[in-house]
């Protein structure tokens, strides 16, 4: 017989089952499946993300503003960056080609500057010379040979010759070494731009490259070393031919002589007839130089060659009036702007051509006065020495155009 | 009679009842699918940005490493017109006895033949930037069809997504340029004509 506690304590097998309980027992079973569908459902649809969200707004290219805002997916690539110390090293390599390039470019400038003191040396003595070949009538080597001071002149113009063109040399191994550090400086630089990005670049050759470099273009005494006895000297036949044709074309008026006599003046020390020089040689323009007069009035000049223009430009006086000068070519206003002096007169001057005023940009005088200027080709540089604080003094028209390119 | 009738009605909701679950359950079934490729995409959406996001940025290192390269290659070649209008040279034999020219000649040559890799690299991220947009667009393309009708196969498209990202992430991760590549080095006569041609 079954009991009510006997079915409560055990389940009933499917035989011992009345069909109502069957029953019941079938429905709970299908209410607990759709239940768990139900469910899973449910669970299933909110676990997917932006499935409600609505469509996404089309993108043609590939937009920065979305890709800033992607998360990194991948890993952060690796860098074939060269070690940090290498490039440190090869930097400091680099700083010092640039420090020996300029010691080169010094050395460089060093001999131009002596290479130019014998090409206006060698003027100054072929200026002496022209005047012994005029006043002794000379019109041969072997005529000039008999007087000691005019061979002694020849034979200084022939060493100088030498000199200065021994000097080529090392002014060309200073060039030479002076481009080859730039290139490998040059060379270094491209790949150290590269070195992040790039694959197989190699630093330390570069610092090898750099080393070899530096020692190969140390300017040592060996390697600046000039051999004059190397440099075939012009022989003083061709030298003297030369100022016999020149000495020809020199006039033999009663000023040649005069301005002869005032150079010798102002060379002993008097300068009161200067005013009065027409033309101004080399060594003139040096002893002028080395005087100490405070005003200088060489308005008689009509020609300011550069060397003359150099040597005037060593001197340190106050104010230098050239009104005779009508044309100043750009070698020349180099050196008359590289003057320490204050107040510049070239009233002679009928224009400033762009490459002599470029010069001008850079002079640290005060005053300068071109009243003669018609052309307007220099406008922006006056206009930029004037807003430099130059006092300048220009005709009207002229005013003009500066006041206009002042604006610009 | 009474209890034969209750019997065949039992069966019968039985029988309903099952129907009805066996119905949801399917339904739930198919829901989750659809669920499933719907996150798949999106996923690959995710992937597409961030695979963009790394081509874009190397393509701007590229390009910047690029520009600099062009501009210093610029200067070069201006400093060579000053140099050959001052020494008045007009043949490559003549511009090569000027030392700066010769220099300045060879470094345009090493930065074409590293400004050439660098074109390339940069030609290959664009193409890649169209590739992914392409992919960007289908792939939301097949989610909508997805949403519609709850049956798209995207599994091809998704493995072509996956292997293009993999090669962009390699390429991403290669270096732009390798030194030490003559190939693409162009001849000194050809790059001085230009020059003399103001090209």
């Amino acid at each position: 017989m079954e009991t009510d506690s006997q079915n409560d304590e055990s389940p009933p097998t499917p035989a011992q089952r009345t069909p109502a309980k069957r029953r019941l027992s079938h429905a709970a079973l299908v209410a607990v499946a759709l239940v768990c569908a139900a469910v899973a459902g449910v669970w299933l649809y909110a676990s997917v993300p932006q499935l409600t969200s609505s469509v996404d707004p089309p993108t043609d290219s590939v937009d920065p503003a979305i890709a800033a805002e992607a998360k990194p997916l991948l890993p952060a690539f690796p860098q074939p960056a060269a070690p940090i110390e290498d490039s440190a090293t090869l930097a400091a390599r680099m700083t010092e080609v640039d420090h020996l390039r300029e010691i080169l470019q010094a050395k460089k400038e060093q001999i131009l500057q002596a290479q130019q003191d014998y090409r206006y040396g060698i003027l100054e003595l072929e200026d002496e010379a022209r005047r012994w070949f005029k006043h002794a009538r000379i019109d041969s080597l072997a005529q000039a040979l008999k007087y000691n001071e005019v061979e002694a002149l020849l034979r200084s113009i022939q060493r100088r010759q030498v000199y200065w063109e021994a000097l080529d040399k090392p002014v060309g191994w200073i060039e030479s070494a002076s481009e080859s550090l730039l290139y490998v400086n040059r060379r270094a630089a491209m790949d150290l731009l590269l070195k992040d990005v790039a694959a197989g670049i190699d630093i330390k050759k570069h610092v090898h490259a750099i080393d070899q470099a530096l020692e190969r273009c140390q300017p040592t005494p060996e390697r600046l070393a000039v051999d004059p006895g190397s440099i075939a000297a012009p022989s003083l036949e061709v030298i003297a031919k030369r100022l016999v044709a020149q000495a020809k074309s020199l006039g033999a008026s009663s000023g040649d002589r005069r301005g002869h006599d005032i150079e010798a003046e102002v060379c002993s020390g008097d300068l009161s007839r200067a005013a009065e020089l027409s033309t101004l040689s080399l060594k003139g323009a040096r002893c002028l130089a080395e005087s100490d007069a405070k005003q200088l009035f060489l308005n008689r000049l009509a020609e300011m060659p550069p060397p003359v223009a150099e040597a005037l430009s060593k001197w340190p006086g106050e104010w230098l009036c050239a009104n005779g000068v009508a044309r100043l070519d750009p070698e020349a206003a180099a050196h008359l702007f590289a003057w320490r002096g204050e107040w510049l007169s070239l009233n002679g001057l009928g224009e400033l051509p762009a490459e002599a005023g470029r010069h001008l940009a850079g002079w640290s005088g005060r005053k300068l006065e071109l009243m003669g200027l018609r052309q307007t080709a220099g406008a922006g540089y006056l206009a930029q020495w004037e807003a430099q604080g130059g006092r300048l003094f220009v005709p009207d028209a002229i005013r003009s155009a500066i006041d206009q390119a002042g604006r610009k | 009679m009474t209890r034969t009738a209750a019997v065949i009605a039992a069966k019968l909701f039985r029988g309903t009842l099952t129907i009805a679950a066996l119905l949801l359950v399917s339904a739930a079934v198919c829901l989750a699918a659809g669920g499933q490729k719907e996150e798949e995409l999106n996923r690959a959406l995710q992937d597409i940005k961030g695979a963009a996001h790394r081509v874009g940025a190397r393509a701007a290192t590229a390009a910047a490493v690029l520009a600099q390269l062009q501009s210093q290659s610029e200067a070069l070649k201006i400093e060579i017109q000053e140099e050959r209008r001052r020494v008045g040279a007009t043949t490559l034999r003549q511009a090569q006895q000027v030392r700066r020219i010769d220099y300045d000649l060879l470094l345009l040559q090493q930065a074409a033949v590293y400004t050439g890799q660098l074109e390339d690299r940069l030609a290959y991220f664009r193409a890649a930037a169209t590739r992914l947009n392409a992919y960007r667009q289908q792939v939301r393309d097949d989610r909508l069809m997805l949403r519609a009708l709850d049956a798209v196969d995207s599994s091809a498209l998704l493995r072509r997504i996956r292997q293009s990202i993999d090669e962009f992430q390699t390429q991403c991760a290669a270096p732009l340029l390798t030194a030490g590549k003559g190939e693409g080095s162009p001849e000194l006569e050809a790059l001085w004509n230009d020059i003399v041609k103001g090209r």
